[in-house]
């Protein structure tokens, strides 16, 4: 029985580690699946370090067609971030991010690089389905809230060539969302789904003052894992689209187009000890579709996750 | 020795270069509406016809320099009192890019500078004149496609 009951908490603290979600880091327009920050064991709190190297390789336009970058153009985010999960009470979290993007573009013999606070986001986590007994599908159940600060400096701000200071979206805003993972047996589930508004801010162009007003967002993302040798190795793949809504602008400014964009992520996590885990991920924009008037992006990232048990 | 006289005259005449040129651009998606009458591109509101060059193959993430030439001067007299603001936008993404610096050699030639693309598809750069109440009296949008 304790042999099933460590096998069960080793999956459990696997599927934590690949489930930390990402900063977002869009270059000027791209959006991300992310999943929330979670604890998913019963753990007094979490804290994770993740770097990820993400870089563009094509971009789709308006009809879906894709094209691809150049290779003298090169256009890539380095993306750090620190994450705290704690847990309030029974089923209550909270959950800070914090990341630090750093930009390079490089147009021939053009380089720039800047590095920038990104956006910080607070998350907020009721368990409404916890799993308190033995059940063989229902799983477990999170709804969150998650506001973003808009702390990086947004494309409606930067001013240098290659924009390579853009480090966020710009605006507030508040997401509502609920996320499920199950184990079974050898094999996890997990899932999430997520409704953000933004709100409108006025931003300085061109010496006008303009309200522009983002339009809501929406992302979600199904995957399943694999403990092939015990707990020690998880092997994960989640699939996920995320839609960004039509940006409107006061003026003579025409309203944008929507986005959409699928991430597909793989994942494979280590468990050192019941407290340390590491992960590394690959996220591909360019496997799944459709894809519309967004540069696609590929990503290898590398966690480091501690948890202070209970 | 008459009609050898009007033969040449007729020769001259049909050598004499057009007052404006005609532009032979290939249709590029949104630019605005512009009648393709005495000159290839023109601020309608003011009546003033304009060349522009530089942006024949625009590259990503490459400068561009942008020429733009009034050949009429008593037509680049009547911008004397207006103000030009040119600006890149990448209209169905909803954002532009770097500002633009804009040198004014003379009334007639004007150099925009600065104009970076940072990825591929449609861009319009927007060139507005403004009067001293910053308000904008003429536009006009050339659509470029990357």
């Amino acid at each position: 029985m304790s042999w099933q009951l460590n096998f069960s908490l080793g999956l459990l603290v696997l599927l934590a580690s690949a489930l930390v979600p990402r900063a977002s880091a869009s270059s000027c327009c791209g959006g991300s699946t992310s999943f929330p920050a979670l604890m998913t064991t019963d753990s007094k709190a979490q804290f994770s370090m993740g770097l990820r190297d993400q870089w563009t390789v094509a971009d789709a336009a308006r009809d879906g067609q894709v094209r691809r970058r150049s290779s003298s153009s090169r256009d890539s985010i380095r993306a750090s971030s620190l994450t705290a999960v704690a847990q309030l009470a029974e089923g209550v979290q909270s959950a800070i991010q914090i990341p630090v993007l750093s930009r390079e573009v490089v147009a021939g013999e053009n380089p720039g690089w800047q590095t920038d606070l990104g956006d910080v986001s607070l998350l907020g986590s009721y368990e409404f389905l916890p799993e308190k007994t033995y059940s063989p599908w229902k799983p477990r159940g999170f709804a969150y809230l998650r506001g973003v600060v808009p702390s990086g400096q947004s494309v409606y701000e930067a001013q240098d060539p290659l924009l390579s200071s853009i480090s966020g979206q710009g605006f507030y805003s508040l997401g509502v969302g609920a996320a499920f993972v199950k184990i079974l047996g050898l094999w996890d589930l997990n899932g999430h789904a997520e409704w953000r508004t933004l709100w409108s801010r006025r931003y300085r162009l061109e010496g006008e003052s303009v309200l522009i007003s983002p339009g809501p967002q929406a992302s979600g993302s199904i995957g399943f894992g694999y403990s092939p040798n015990g707990t020690k190795v998880r092997l994960g793949l989640s699939l996920g689209p995320a839609v960004t809504g039509r940006v409107a602008f006061s003026g003579t400014r025409p309203d944008s187009e929507a986005r959409w964009v699928w991430d597909a992520t793989f994942s494979t996590s280590y468990l050192f000890t019941d407290e340390w885990m590491a992960a590394v991920t690959y996220r591909d924009q360019t496997l799944w579709g459709p894809a519309r008037n967004t540069p696609l992006v590929r990503e290898i990232g590398l966690l480091l996750q501690h948890r202070i048990s209970l | 020795m008459k009609m050898v006289g009007i033969f040449c005259l007729l020769l001259l005449a049909g050598c004499q270069a057009p007052l404006f040129k005609m532009q032979k651009d290939k249709p590029q998606k949104g630019v605005m509406a512009v009648e393709k009458t005495e000159c290839s591109h023109q601020w309608k509101n003011l009546g003033v016809c304009f060349t522009y060059s530089g942006l024949e193959q625009p590259r990503v993430n490459e400068e561009a320099k942008v020429q733009i030439v009034i050949p009429d001067e008593s037509q680049a007299q009547k911008l004397h009192s207006l103000r030009l603001k040119a600006y890149l936008w990448m209209p169905e993404h909803g954002h532009g890019s770097a500002p633009l610096r804009i040198e004014v050699v003379n009334p007639g030639v004007i150099f925009l500078h600065n104009l970076w693309f940072v990825m591929p598809g449609l861009w319009n750069l927007h060139l507005q004149w403004t009067n001293q109440d910053e308000q904008v009296v003429a536009e006009y949008v050339v659509a470029i496609e990357l």
